[in-house]
């Protein structure tokens, strides 16, 4: 173990490529979910089909082989990506995919006379999405991102075979020069728990944000045990 | 009011993860892909070369504070520095995919001891090798199944060790093991661990690499056996390592081969690869890469 613990500043450059690998996925895979997802909610019947295309093929294929793709056979027909613009694109294509799915599920799940509503007033449809549903759906959208945020943090392992120096690429380094299988182990599995705790930290925070742009802040046991929530909250307005 | 607040922020940080992922891409010429070449050139001019290795000690790994070191990165730094090109870069994979990254122009050379064998000779040029190894077994102490050659694992139904894409795996099968009873690991320390769990009897690796990995483990119960040469067919298999290059860098080639010979005639190359546990009986002799291509 202390020959491990000794190593740490490899394991630290190590966790923070898996963090940056996490944020670059996260973002690009978010921007693909929303499209995706809001194309196959509301868009017309060939944008709807689009939608379905692209997340039925990049939810069932294996994030591994894309990345191989990506990486092995993609310079053989004429593009190249840098090992870490590969392993970004493989893993935010995927979970684009699943999260394009959250989206969706999140805006049907608005109910129908916020909808009904809107129509009465005459919005076009830009404007009902933008300012009607999609504000409620993100509400619903969180708890499920916040579980892909975590998965996809987990996913990000298998970059370290394709050459991108990751926690776990560090953690095998390690383990082939000193032996120390459990130790190495031991140290990641610890890394990789801290690190999503403080991703699901900002989810929870994200949530209490919607709760409260929406008007639906929980009321008795925050106002009776956050009074500092509050103030946060007058402060930011 | 806040919305537009929001909507800022959240353009702001897309494009803060957009421009980094941008910059990155680069696109590549298929022909040029293909045909290689001009490696050499292009290493000297920018004043380092990148070399691919498994991680697999001693034969080519990161020490503990993250050098690439072993038998074939320390070889490649001399070889390359008197060829002018003073730095050398290591691209890490699992050895079964070395080859691919070779094709894939992930790096320039394999740097990780790999064996010459036809197979390998038909996707890749190989130099010529820069050590022979023997194989062995690491067994429980006292060796109780009484393993010395492939053979015996064959006739016993030993679970047998090996790793992905390494030689030893085709010189069980090819000498009756059953399929069934080898089983691929993805690097050393995970054979032992497989060793240690009981999931296979013995692990079959060159001699060099089960030594090296017994010495991390001091006071463990488990032995090397006397290495030795498989024979398939009555031809002795030489365990030759060499550095592999593409098909059309043969320019870079035969300026490594040269110093090679160089080092190999005036006695130095076991003076650089001696640290990693190689010794005289591991210098390849005059074994050359076209004669170990023959089979």
């Amino acid at each position: 173990m202390s020959q491990i613990l000794h190593a740490y500043p490899l394991l630290l450059r190590g966790a923070w490529i898996t963090v940056q690998l996490t944020l670059y996925s996260a973002v690009v895979a978010l921007v693909l979910a929303m499209a995706f997802g809001v194309i196959g909610a509301v868009g017309g019947r060939v944008a709807r089909a689009i939608a379905r295309v692209y997340v039925e093929f990049f939810r069932g294929s294996a994030t591994l082989v894309l990345m191989y793709w990506l990486f092995y056979a993609l310079p053989l027909v004429g593009f190249r990506f840098q090992p870490m613009v590969a392993g970004v694109l493989a893993l935010s294509l995927n979970y684009g995919a699943y999260g394009a799915e959250v989206v969706r599920g999140a805006i049907r799940a608005v109910p129908t006379a916020q909808y009904e509503a809107t129509v009465a007033l005459n919005m076009p449809t830009y404007q009902r999405v933008r300012r009607v549903i999609l504000p409620q759906a993100v509400a619903l959208m969180l708890p499920p991102f916040g579980n892909l945020l975590i998965e996809l943090l987990k996913a990000t392992a298998v970059v370290s075979l394709i050459s991108i120096a990751d926690l776990t690429f560090r953690a095998q380094q390690l383990r082939a020069a000193t032996g120390q299988t459990a130790a190495a182990f031991v140290a990641v599995l610890v890394m990789y728990f801290v690190i999503a705790q403080v991703l699901q930290l900002f989810v929870r925070y994200l949530e209490r944000r919607t709760a409260r742009m929406l008007g639906r802040r929980p009321q008795r046991k925050a106002m009776a045990t956050a009074p500092i929530a509050t103030g946060t909250g007058a402060g930011l307005q | 009011m806040t919305s537009t607040r929001r909507d800022f922020l959240r353009s702001a940080a897309l494009l803060a993860g957009a421009a980094p992922l941008a910059a990155a891409c680069s696109t590549t010429d298929p022909a040029k892909e293909r045909s290689g070449g001009g490696t050499l050139a292009r290493a000297k001019q920018q004043g380092y070369i990148q070399v691919g290795f498994a991680n697999e000690s001693p034969y080519g790994y990161t020490d503990t504070s993250g050098k690439l070191t072993g038998e074939a990165p320390e070889l490649a730094r001399v070889v390359f520095k008197e060829l002018g090109i003073p730095d050398v870069k290591g691209v890490q994979l699992d050895f079964g995919g070395l080859i691919g990254g070779l094709q894939a122009r992930r790096f320039d050379v394999i740097a990780a001891g790999m064996f010459v064998t036809p197979e390998r000779c038909a996707q890749v040029a190989f130099a010529d090798p820069d050590y022979i190894a023997t194989t062995g077994f690491m067994v429980p102490k006292g060796n109780p199944k009484g393993i010395q050659r492939f053979e015996d694992a064959a006739k016993k139904n030993v679970k047998l060790g090996v790793l992905t894409g390494a030689v030893e795996g085709d010189y069980a099968t090819k000498l009756g093991v059953k399929k069934d009873n080898i089983k691929t690991f993805a690097d050393q320390p995970s054979a032992y661990e497989g060793l240690k769990a009981g999931r296979i009897d013995a692990i079959a690796l060159t001699r060099i690499s089960l030594v090296d990995t017994l010495k991390k483990h001091a006071g463990a119960p488990y032995e090397v056996t006397p290495s030795f040469i498989p024979q398939i067919g009555g031809k002795p298999q030489y365990g030759a390592g060499a550095f592999a290059f593409r098909k059309a860098d043969s320019d870079l080639l035969s300026a490594f081969n040269g110093k090679l010979a160089e080092l190999k005639q005036s006695g130095r190359l076991l003076g650089i690869i001696q640290p990693f546990g190689f010794g005289k009986a591991e210098l390849p002799g005059a074994h050359t890469a076209a004669e170990l291509c023959k089979g």
